[in-house]
């Protein structure tokens, strides 16, 4: 600091500016607003697509493996079990996929401003929690008519929803930096979310991994962060569902869940600092 | 940062204070496009090398070179956008960039909501954005377009929404990336006007542009960089002359031709847009007060006749003191056919300086040659390089040539003799023109001695009564002049002691012969005729 400013610094330059009142906060709430309404002005049906999408989603899966294959869950109703793991696996999907290019989508925004390119991955994620909550308030209401009421376990839901979300973003914007030097990441992401849908239970039984592996790789099966956050889910939103089952514990999850998202933001941060000086030579082509 | 700020300001002892300094800037491109980090020596291209310079506050800043030269990388670096690989810079205060234009925008968006998000880029939140709106709205001049999706806007209205935004937003130093060129004549007048506000209330403004003469009207500072290395740093004028001496000797340079002693073959015969009739642009560094119209024996008048002595007064007042203006009359019939635009510059009168205050400036006109009718009249004071003006009064005022309207409407009224010439003179032809050794030719020069004979004989046999009757006309077909004559003889001939049209095509016609001709000169001018004039100015003291 007390140095000539950058003189000869052969690791590389340096820009100094006492204006820091830069307002992330207005750029984000901007960016959120435009993306709602580019999204939902133009179409017909405007904003009922967030709720329309997965409730296809819902009704294809219900039709081919409740009816058709006739796959037995006891430890809640088919409907409400696959719901549950759906409308939340949504969020993660989408916010992930659409983040994941969202620095080259908006390069010309990025090329004009000084703004910190962090936000736009964010922005994304806003906008697909805010999009998400009807479906959440959905399935809430699926529980407590299939059920006959709520317990207390639904109060745990905001604290998923932001563990989730929390998640959710620092792999976004891991994505969306890599892919700005690593154009493979999108197809790769791609590949691994159909992977990742299939690999957790959404659509079939715990206990059927549990009688198929051995006991060690049903515990890493089920502790893995993203099974974690599935079962949180479902813990909030069917009446305290893993009470009743053995293994997957919801204090373990809470923790295994919790560690991941700050891993994840750590690696997320470290990889922002590295690489914020290249994402706008990256970025343009 | 303030120990920073504090070795900095022991550097800079004793000037203006710089808003922003950069020591040793450089920047490379990596154009591997590896993942893994590249190998620096292969494959990077420096951008820029060792750029070191400081920028006064309030101060107007040029930065020029040739296409790739790093102009863009140097602004990108000082609006903070990119981040150079070596050396520092220091910014002080809020700097706004406009880039490439309007590319920030979205086109799902409405023009108003695209205020914000835009505004939002660079760093404004919507209270500021509300607090200043209404200037945003008034400026753009977009009317309902500003609630359409932008998708529907043409390149000029995206720029106009742009500059609107960022000139309206408030910021220390303002970075404009060749931009300007975009908009219509009307709107890049009022972003320049626009600019010199901004920059008299002490805003620091940083711009690239390939208009060397806006660059010199414009700057106190400019840089010359070529491959990524500052050339020159100095004064404008020298800056452009070293760009200009760097092109030619590269053989790129497609920039204006300086004036040559070549002979001038055409000249404007059109005003640009007579929709901009009765508007004011301009800087404003020197404004036009009032405008007169003076007889021969100086008394104001708002009509003259033909062939009379007129003369053109402007009174103006230079609230900046500037160099090397020069002034511009213009006369245009009313359906814009340009007459006459005479300027001290084309006329080599120069006028050094103007100190701050008021002063005057007279056009004195021998002989008034236009023809009766209403003429529109233009009054601009110009700077040096005639890029913007200090203040253009556009077709503002009238005047009234008393006398008859001829039905076609011809332009001028230049002096003529007329005789009947014997059987035997001059060649046998209907219509032909001749100089003043006696030779046809079909190419004059302005002000020359110039006869026109006709031979009778065509138009006799139709209409024996009517006077025979023979006029000049423009190639785009403007009648400039008719002439008519009594005389019966089968052969005659119109002497104009000076035929004073000015450069371009032109065409005798009578009856339904033609004889066309061409009008050449060493000067440059306007419009259709030259008058005899002289110019006069005072500054008051």
């Amino acid at each position: 600091m007390s140095k000539a400013i950058g003189a000869g610094d052969p690791m590389g330059g340096s820009v100094k500016n006492r204006w820091r009142a830069f307002s992330s906060r207005h750029l984000l709430y901007e960016l959120v607003i435009k993306d709602i309404r580019v999204r939902y002005r133009r179409p017909i049906l405007g904003f009922v697509w967030a709720f329309l999408t997965p409730l296809a989603m819902t009704g294809i899966l219900y039709l081919v493996f409740g009816r058709f294959l006739k796959i037995k869950i006891e430890e809640a109703p088919f409907l409400l079990y696959l719901t549950s793991a759906l409308f939340t696996w949504r969020l993660f999907q989408d916010s992930l996929s659409a983040a994941t290019t969202s620095l080259y989508d908006n390069r010309a925004l990025l090329r004009e401003s000084r703004s910190p390119f962090y936000l736009f991955p964010l922005s994304i994620i806003l906008v697909n929690t805010f999009v998400a909550l009807p479906g959440y308030v959905l399935v809430i209401v699926l529980s407590a008519v299939q059920l006959h009421g709520l317990s207390w376990h639904v109060l745990l839901l905001p604290f998923v929803l932001a563990v989730h979300a929390a998640m959710t973003a620092a792999c976004s914007v891991i994505a969306a930096l890599l892919y700005v030097r690593w154009r493979d990441i999108r197809y790769l992401i791609e590949t691994s979310l159909v992977f990742l849908f299939y690999a957790t239970p959404v659509f079939y039984s715990v206990n059927l991994v549990h009688e198929l592996l051995p006991a060690y790789a049903y515990r890493i099966y089920v502790y893995n962060p993203f099974t974690c956050i599935l079962t949180l889910y479902r813990v909030a939103f069917i009446k305290g569902y893993a009470v009743h089952v053995q293994d997957p514990a919801i204090v373990p999850c809470i923790i295994i869940a919790v560690v991941t998202a700050a891993l994840l933001w750590a690696s997320a941060v470290l990889l922002y600092r590295v690489n914020k000086k290249y994402v706008i030579e990256h970025v343009a082509y | 940062m303030s120990s920073s700020t504090s070795h900095t300001d022991t550097v800079v002892r004793g000037s203006a204070a710089s808003v922003v300094e950069l020591s040793h800037v450089g920047k490379r491109f990596d154009l591997s496009g590896r993942f893994v980090r590249p190998d620096p020596g292969v494959s990077s291209l420096w951008a820029l090398k060792d750029v070191t310079f400081s920028v006064d506050a309030g101060s107007a800043f040029g930065v020029i070179g040739r296409n790739g030269a790093g102009k863009t990388t140097l602004l990108n670096i000082i609006a903070g956008i990119m981040q150079p690989d070596e050396g520092g810079a220091r910014i002080e205060g809020r700097v706004m960039g406009l880039f490439n234009l309007g590319a920030g925008f979205q086109d799902e968006l409405s023009g108003r909501e695209n205020i914000y998000l835009n505004a939002a880029i660079l760093g404004a939140g919507r209270e500021e954005v509300d607090c200043c709106m209404a200037a945003i709205l008034e400026f753009c001049e977009l009317g309902e377009f500003i609630d359409m999706p932008l998708g529907s806007y043409s390149q000029g209205m995206r720029l106009r929404l742009g500059f609107s935004v960022i000139a309206s937003l408030d910021f220390d130093v303002l970075v404009l990336d060749e931009v300007l060129a975009v908009g219509d004549a009307l709107f890049q007048d009022k972003c320049f006007r626009r600019l010199a506000d901004l920059n008299r209330q002490g805003k620091t403004l940083i711009l690239t542009t390939q208009d060397l003469g806006l660059i010199e009207r414009f700057c106190d500072t400019v840089v010359l960089l070529d491959h990524g290395s500052l050339v020159f740093h100095g004064a404008p004028a020298d800056a452009v002359n070293r760009y200009r001496a760097l092109l030619s000797a590269e053989r790129f340079y497609v920039g204006p031709v300086p004036r040559t002693k070549t002979l001038v073959e055409n000249t404007k015969k059109w005003a640009d847009d007579i929709s901009l009739w009765g508007s004011r642009r301009g800087t404003r560094e020197v404004t036009i007060d009032r405008f007169q119209f003076l007889n021969r024996w100086g008394w104001p008048v708002s009509s003259c006749c033909s062939s009379q002595a007129l003369s053109v007064s402007v009174r103006f007042s230079a609230n900046t003191p500037v160099r090397d203006p020069h002034f511009g009359i213009a006369f245009f019939r009313d359906d814009g056919a340009y007459c006459w635009g005479p300027n001290t510059l084309f006329d080599g009168c120069r006028i050094p300086y103007l100190p701050r205050g008021k002063g005057s400036f007279t056009l004195v006109i021998r002989r008034m040659l236009l023809a009766p009718g209403f003429y529109k009249i233009s009054v601009a004071i110009w700077d040096a390089a005639e890029s913007v003006p200090y203040d253009y009064h556009e077709g503002c005022y009238e005047i009234r040539v008393t006398g008859a309207v001829d039905p076609d409407r011809p332009l001028l009224n230049m002096p003529f003799y007329f005789s009947d010439l014997h059987a035997t003179c001059g060649p046998d032809k209907i219509l032909t023109m001749i100089d003043d050794h006696g030779k046809e030719k079909d190419s004059f020069y302005t002000g020359q001695p110039v006869t026109a004979v006709i031979q009778g004989t065509d138009n006799r046999d139709d209409a024996g009564a009517r006077a025979p009757c023979i006029a000049i006309y423009r190639d785009d077909g403007v009648c400039c002049q008719k002439m008519t004559c009594n005389a019966s003889g089968p052969r005659k001939c119109f002497f104009f002691p000076r035929l004073l049209l000015l450069p371009g095509k032109y065409e005798l016609r009578y009856g339904s012969a033609r004889y066309p001709f061409k009008m050449v000169f060493d000067r440059f001018d306007h419009g259709t005729v030259s008058m005899e004039h002289s110019w006069k100015w005072k500054i008051d003291r």
